[in-house]
């Protein structure tokens, strides 16, 4: 990592992106689960969206207002326009999933927008265990539904000369192992270069120590936050959206 | 940053998983169940609504109807008032003149009646007046001038008796 100018640790916008334990704990079979930035904020993250949606929950009124009204419509877009529009009737069953990573995500990346928290999804582990995870429950969806040999079988187009299979069948496996990794890389690449412009533009501040030239900077400070916030929305969106096409790809019949 | 850490995934799991657990049980089921009641309950109102549209359409229409037909009867009834009144009005007329005709000749009949009567009496008199006057001739040799006094005589009786009548 390269040092940026000569601010030390500050200067560097990589440095923001650095976890270190909160509070240490013991590793456990050689595990770390000492709970660092990213696992604080995945907590806050999780008690923020439960709180937020228990307490709609539990207040839910006929003609809504305000915070209902938000989520109502935010549950009932993760419903139709995304659930049911990409799975169909199908993905009924799959709505609790989709809707609690698209949350959580969401959750995770506005919350890192506030001064002075952490992104936890600009963290490749973070990102991608929640890929692994999906691809899991993918696989774990397609075998249920055709069976192992079915879905296994299901994974090449039919009728293909066999000749031809060689080939076909290292590729649709690179294809199946790509998607979790390119749901995982594209989460984390997102999260983490918007904040690293805005750190960027904040150290242009510091560096160029003019007063004159400290509105530009601050300028593309503003503007890259707005972005972001629309960023954090609509990389969660991609992330469900996704799953949401990986899961209807792997419960379709045929290829 | 990119260093793997497997306790950071299992955290990431575990966070994830606590969440999911708990909006399924808390959160999604009575949102989705609310909004499914709502949805169906907005239906149902819909369709109550629609249905009673339909009635009060329906019930317009027959009042329209029949504002119409009451119309047309009370232009009928009006025209027939009308032509029964022409009617009486022309009878009225009718016997009125009728009735006064048979007034006036029957006027006529009671003067032509008199005036015979009148005449007859007339005769009468002028034939007695005569018989007298030829008695009188009789029994007297008139003078000229008794005989012009007789003649005065006599039509002053036929005058006077004329007048009486």
């Amino acid at each position: 990592m390269a040092e940026g100018g000569g601010g030390g640790g500050a200067m560097n916008p990589l440095h923001h992106f650095e976890i270190h334990p909160i509070i240490e704990i013991p590793p456990i079979a050689g595990v770390d689960f000492s709970i660092t930035q990213p696992v604080l904020w995945m907590m806050i993250a999780t008690a923020v969206v439960f709180g937020t949606l228990t307490f709609v929950a539990a207040t839910l009124k006929r003609s809504p207002k305000g915070l209902q009204n938000f989520i109502e419509m935010t549950i009932n877009f993760l419903r139709k326009d995304l659930v049911h529009a990409v799975i169909g009737e199908e993905g009924k069953g799959w709505f609790p999933f989709i809707a609690t990573l698209f949350l959580f995500i969401a959750a995770c990346n506005l919350l890192g927008l506030i001064p002075g928290s952490f992104t936890a999804t600009s963290n490749i582990n973070v990102t991608s265990a929640l890929a692994i995870m999906v691809f899991v429950f993918v696989q774990f969806a397609g075998i249920r539904k055709k069976g192992l040999l079915g879905y296994m079988t299901g994974l090449v187009p039919s009728g293909v000369p066999k000749p031809i299979l060689i080939i076909m069948i290292p590729i649709e496996i690179v294809s199946l192992l790509v998607k979790p990794f390119s749901l995982a890389v594209r989460l984390f690449a997102n999260m983490l270069a918007g904040h690293m412009v805005i750190y960027v533009f904040l150290g242009m501040i510091i560096l160029f120590k003019s007063i004159i030239l400290t509105p530009l900077p601050f300028i593309g400070v503003v503007i890259m936050y707005a972005f972001e916030i629309f960023v954090a929305l609509i990389q969660a969106y991609i992330f469900a959206v996704l799953t949401a096409s990986y899961l209807s790809d792997a419960l379709q019949e045929g290829h | 940053m990119f260093e793997a850490e497997p306790g950071l995934i299992i955290w990431t799991w575990l966070c994830f998983g606590v969440l999911f657990a708990l909006l399924s049980k808390f959160a999604y089921k009575p949102i989705v169940a609310f909004l499914e009641k709502r949805a169906e309950s907005v239906r149902e109102e819909l369709e109550v609504s629609e249905t009673k549209r339909k009635e009060a359409e329906d019930l317009l229409e027959q009042y329209k109807a029949q504002l119409d037909e009451g119309r047309v009867e009370v232009q009928k009834m009006i025209e027939e008032g009308r032509s029964v009144g022409e009617k009486l009005k022309r009878e009225i007329v009718d016997k009125a003149a009728d009735e006064s005709k048979g007034l006036v000749k029957k006027a006529q009949e009671e003067i032509d009646r008199e005036k015979k009567k009148a005449l007859m009496e007339l005769q009468e008199q002028v034939a007695e007046l005569s018989v007298q006057v030829a008695s009188k001739m009789i029994q007297d040799t008139l003078e000229p001038k008794d005989h012009e006094k007789l003649i005065e005589d006599a039509l002053a009786q036929v005058k006077e008796n004329y007048a009486k009548n």
